[in-house]
């Protein structure tokens, strides 16, 4: 009997702890902004920022922090039920082809007016490259002429990290020295980074040279991408990554692709971990942990390595571009809902995170900026990767496909490639299986 | 609704089963990991039904009266973990062995087996635990008299353990095969599974073509997948009532075949009370070392309180109890009303099984879309609808499950007692009381126990309504994988789960002392 008093008290407890609603009051606010994305440093970032702009406009700012899956289902299902229910989206640039031809979104430039010139002074001063990469797309309705569809919220690329203690080491520096015949600095080019990656591959100590994500859903597409470019081919010719239609050619089985690929694939026997395991946690666990030398990585994933949770800075890793003159860019931005109630309000949160000083603040949060005055701050110049990753910004171009066939493109390119890793097939059959099925796909997406 | 909500979006064009036309350079390779899953989900359900009816048997003789039998509660944890925490226990004790690296595999027919075994572990020691349960209401009479007639252990299995324990193992076989068809966390988690590393199962393959098509737009993602999901419902449905066939003649096979498994048998004899309370501890161990050596291996990080998840945890308790009553009730009303061929499993009570379990034979991306249908229909910026929506939906999900359970469980309740308390003129509460509810009154609280579990861990209509409420497997899944992975706040969420989980083996461990404590007193 006390047992079913206990279980009684304890469900009347349980439930009277739940709360009818799931917004907190809204008394003290005017209205309730809501904004979809997925959990990043990015958004933690804002989320960890919003109160200023609370108290200043009397509105509150909810974030629905969701997985990458997750953030692109329910934005699509909002846009396509026209239920309103987020007022900003953050996505990435692949979804601007389906955004602005379902007319799902709102253009900039039915709110530009919504703020004072003054504080727009931030659209010069976006990376140019970043904005149309980005945040523009075509003209509506046409192949040609582009528009600006929304500002950027973040602008990612790939750099490189490496252990600092490891290169900074008198006796190995001497030991590279002699082997090669070169310092052991970042490497600056594909044959040095080989170097270093075969200089520090050593299983006695539990240390391989480099970390290569090999993982499906965009991991080993991503980063296998870099090393496309750093033979200079891209998977189309093309200067933006949301342009293109079914009949853009793809460079897959060019020489240069091939040599890139094979290049890629001589890097397996210097490779930390497991390969088709090694997402993009899983590297920096690698590099953190000291079993990798170095690694290219996400730039949003080195606030992570550079700080612990209590915000302490860790000095063990050094951040550089990625070999040659070119990175590659990504990113996403701000998309405000056809079917918000709150356009304006949006609009104005949306110009006041892009404010210099708050994208000071945001960046000293984890935001990878895209706006560039802010990597001349003092404080911004002290995170250790920063200048690697404006230098990367700066330099950097289409690489990764934007295009409504863009993750078809990533599947394609990670089943093969991943094959080839395995030792199933050669490079030349698996771009070669892979651009054909590509081309077979694609038509109807371009429908 | 799910099947109207399929039917209704589904194009009518039926061109669009022809392969050419939605599934270009994929439609080699649907068949193939169609195969694949039909593979991995037989030798899963062949696993675990077999990990646990030799482990059940083995421990059978470890009474109720014992307190022994207390600890075999610890048999459930497994199952009230949940997907996404057992796919972290395994991603963990693997990273942590390096086991990956040191097999130095990518072969897939060695990583499909590793998911086999996963699959076991996760299933056959609740599969054991069961048995074990179902056998300890056997009379004693007949195990008195299977020691008088000193029986050997091929007798006493094929004569009274495996008879006794037909309908159950039958039911759950057919559960092991449906849950490990559509099984993803493992895959998705531990074994980062794709079509390049020959490890991607149906599931993981409908999300990804979905996905791929979203790009262009909901509608054209949608004509992708609906006929592959529909057919894959179909075939799965198929196999589903195939078992239901095939592993009854199995048993009587089985029965007459005394030669073929009496050798077998010889090797596995039945261990008499010491030694099956020695194996009772070594099974113990064996759920307990990959749950606890989690902890152990991330135990630097600290542990925090997620209020949210309160919300969700009385939520789950008012789906649970709804569910279970309901399932309860729909379960007797099935046994009483088709009476005559409810008894056993036969060719209609198959078929209404079949149809019964049908909404669980459907892909999990077909329920997450009509998820969010669901939401825009009721109207999803009120949260009040969506709690009631979110409660609903998870009613409708557990039911068939929990009544498949039920419905096998109430072939005890023989129709020759069923007719006498007719003849009798009992009244229907009388006979519902005293046939169903004061027999299997255990059962319906391991099923509320079940309940919860399931609704708790649930990872599709979670995710779909994660934004109104907070929801502890999204929340999991973002802290393992993704931009925002993180293993502190994974394993703070692992311990939450664990902490439930302890909580319902502690419960359940309480009814059991109380029943240990009546049994003692019968004798």
């Amino acid at each position: 009997m006390k047992f079913y008093k206990f279980l009684f008290i304890a469900t009347i407890l349980l439930l009277g702890s739940c709360n009818r609603s799931n917004q907190t009051k809204t008394t003290d606010f005017l209205k309730e902004i809501h904004i979809l994305g997925e959990n990043s440093s990015n958004l933690q970032a804002m989320e960890a920022l919003k109160s200023d702009f609370e108290i200043a406009s009397g509105n509150k700012v909810v974030f629905y922090p969701n997985s990458f899956e997750d953030a692109s289902n329910k934005a699509n299902q909002d846009f396509v039920n026209k239920t309103g229910l987020y007022d900003i989206v953050l996505q990435y640039n692949f979804s601007l082809s389906s955004f602005v031809k379902n007319d799902y979104i709102v253009p900039l430039s039915s709110l530009k007016n919504e703020l004072p010139d003054s504080l727009r002074t931030f659209e010069n001063d976006i990376f140019p490259n970043v904005w149309k990469e980005v945040g523009h797309y075509y003209q509506t309705g046409a192949d040609t002429g582009i528009q600006e569809v929304g500002y950027p919220f973040a602008a990612n690329t790939m750099f490189l990290v490496y252990n600092r203690d490891l290169f900074e080491n008198e006796g190995n520096r001497t030991a590279f020295k002699a082997k090669y015949g070169k310092e052991l600095n970042a490497p600056t080019d594909w044959e040095h980074y080989k170097q270093v990656a075969e200089f520090f591959t050593q299983p006695e100590k539990g240390i391989k040279g480099v970390s290569v994500s090999g993982a499906a859903h965009g991991w080993l597409y991503y980063e296998f991408c870099n090393y496309l470019l750093g033979y200079d081919v891209t998977v189309m010719s093309k200067q933006y990554g949301w342009e293109g239609n079914a009949s853009t050619p793809l460079n897959l089985t060019s020489d240069k692709a091939l040599a890139a690929t094979e290049y890629y694939l001589s890097l397996k026997p210097y490779c930390a971990g497991t390969f088709d395991k090694t997402d993009g946690s899983e590297q920096i666990n690698l590099i953190k942990s000291g079993k990798a030398a170095m690694g290219i990585i996400w730039s949003d994933y080195a606030y992570s390595l550079v700080y612990d949770d209590k915000g302490s800075l860790n000095k063990s890793f050094a951040f550089a571009p990625i070999p040659g003159s070119k990175s590659i860019l990504a990113g996403g931005s701000f998309y405000i809902n056809k079917n918000s109630k709150l356009k304006v309000e949006a609009f104005k949160y949306i110009g006041d995170l892009l404010q210099s000083k708050n994208q000071v603040a945001l960046f000293k949060k984890g935001l990878c900026s895209p706006v560039q005055s802010v990597y001349e701050n003092v404080e911004v110049k002290e995170i250790p990767y920063s200048n690697a990753l404006f230098q990367s910004l700066k330099q950097g171009v289409y690489a990764l496909e934007a295009g409504p066939d863009a993750t078809l493109i990533s599947d394609k390119i990670t089943e093969y490639i991943q094959q080839a890793w395995a030792g199933k097939l050669k490079a030349k059959d698996a771009l070669a299986k892979a651009q054909e099925e590509i081309l077979k796909d694609r038509a109807d997406y371009f429908k | 609704m799910v099947i109207l909500y399929i039917i209704k979006a589904a194009p009518t064009d039926l061109g669009i089963f022809s392969k050419s036309k939605w599934l270009g350079s994929e439609s080699e390779k649907y068949p193939i990991t169609l195969i694949r899953t039909i593979i991995f989900s037989l030798s899963s359900m062949a696993f675990s039904i077999g990990l646990g009816t030799i482990l059940g048997f083995s421990i059978f003789r470890i009474s109720l009266n014992k307190i022994q039998s207390v600890l075999l509660s610890i048999l459930l944890l497994p199952i009230l973990l949940g997907n996404t925490s057992i796919a972290f226990i395994f991603w963990s004790v693997f990273k942590n062995f390096q086991l990956f690296e040191r097999l130095s595999t990518q072969q897939p027919l060695w990583e499909n087996f590793l998911l086999v075994l996963l699959h076991s572990w996760q299933y056959g020691f609740l599969f054991a635990y069961l048995i074990w349960l179902n056998l300890q209401f056997v009379k004693r009479n007949v195990l008195q008299y299977s020691v008088v007639s000193q029986l050997t252990s091929f007798e006493l299995v094929r004569d009274i353990l495996f008879p006794l324990c037909k309908n159950l193992i039958i039911i759950l076989s057919v559960l092991s095969f449906s849950f490990a068809f559509y099984q993803d966390a493992n895959s998705k988690f531990i074994l980062k599974a794709s079509p390049g590393n020959g490890t991607e199962l149906v599931t993981a393959w409908l999300f990804r073509i979905y996905n791929s098509g979203i790009l262009k737009s909901f509608e054209f993602a949608y004509q992708k997948i609906i006929a592959p999901a529909i057919l894959t419902t179909g075939i799965c449905a198929l196999i589903y009532l195939f078992l239901l066939i095939l592993i009854p003649f199995f048993f009587r096979i089985v029965s007459k075949e005394e030669k073929m498994v009496s050798k077998l048998l010889y090797l596995l004899p039945i261990p008499k009370n010491r030694l099956a309370i020695i194996f009772g501890f070594l099974i113990i161990s064996a759920v307990l070392f990959p749950i606890l050596a989690t902890v152990k291996f991330n135990s630097e990080s600290g542990v925090f309180f997620e209020s949210r998840l309160l919300k969700s945890v009385g939520y789950t308790l008012i789906a649970a109890t709804i569910a279970t009553l309901t399932s309860i009730k729909l379960s007797i009303m099935l046994r009483i009303g088709f009476q005559k061929f409810m008894d056993s499993f036969n060719f209609r009570s198959n078929i209404l099984l079949l149809f019964l379990y049908l909404l669980l034979l459907v892909p999990s991306l077909l329920v997450y879309l009509a998820g969010y249908k669901w939401a825009a229909l009721f109207s999803v910026t009120d949260s009040t609808r969506i709690v009631i929506l979110w409660v609903t939906s998870h009613v409708i999900f557990t039911i068939p499950l929990l009544s498949s359970f039920l419905f096998s469980t109430h072939f005890n309740a023989s129709n020759k007692e069923l007719d006498f308390q007719a003849i009798s003129e009992a009244r229907a509460l009388e006979i519902i009381k005293i046939s169903f509810l004061k027999r299997f009154w255990l059962q319906y609280l391991l099923a509320f126990i079940f309940s919860f579990a399931l609704i708790w861990n649930e990872s599709t209509l979670n995710r779909v309504y994660s934004d109104t409420i907070p929801a502890f497997s999204p929340l999991l899944e973002m802290a393992i994988q993704g931009r925002a992975a993180d293993m502190e706040i994974a394993l703070a969420y692992y311990l939450i789960s664990l902490s439930i989980a302890s909580i319902g083996v502690l419960v359940w461990i309480m009814i059991m002392n109380k029943v240990s404590n009546m049994a003692k007193q019968l004798l």
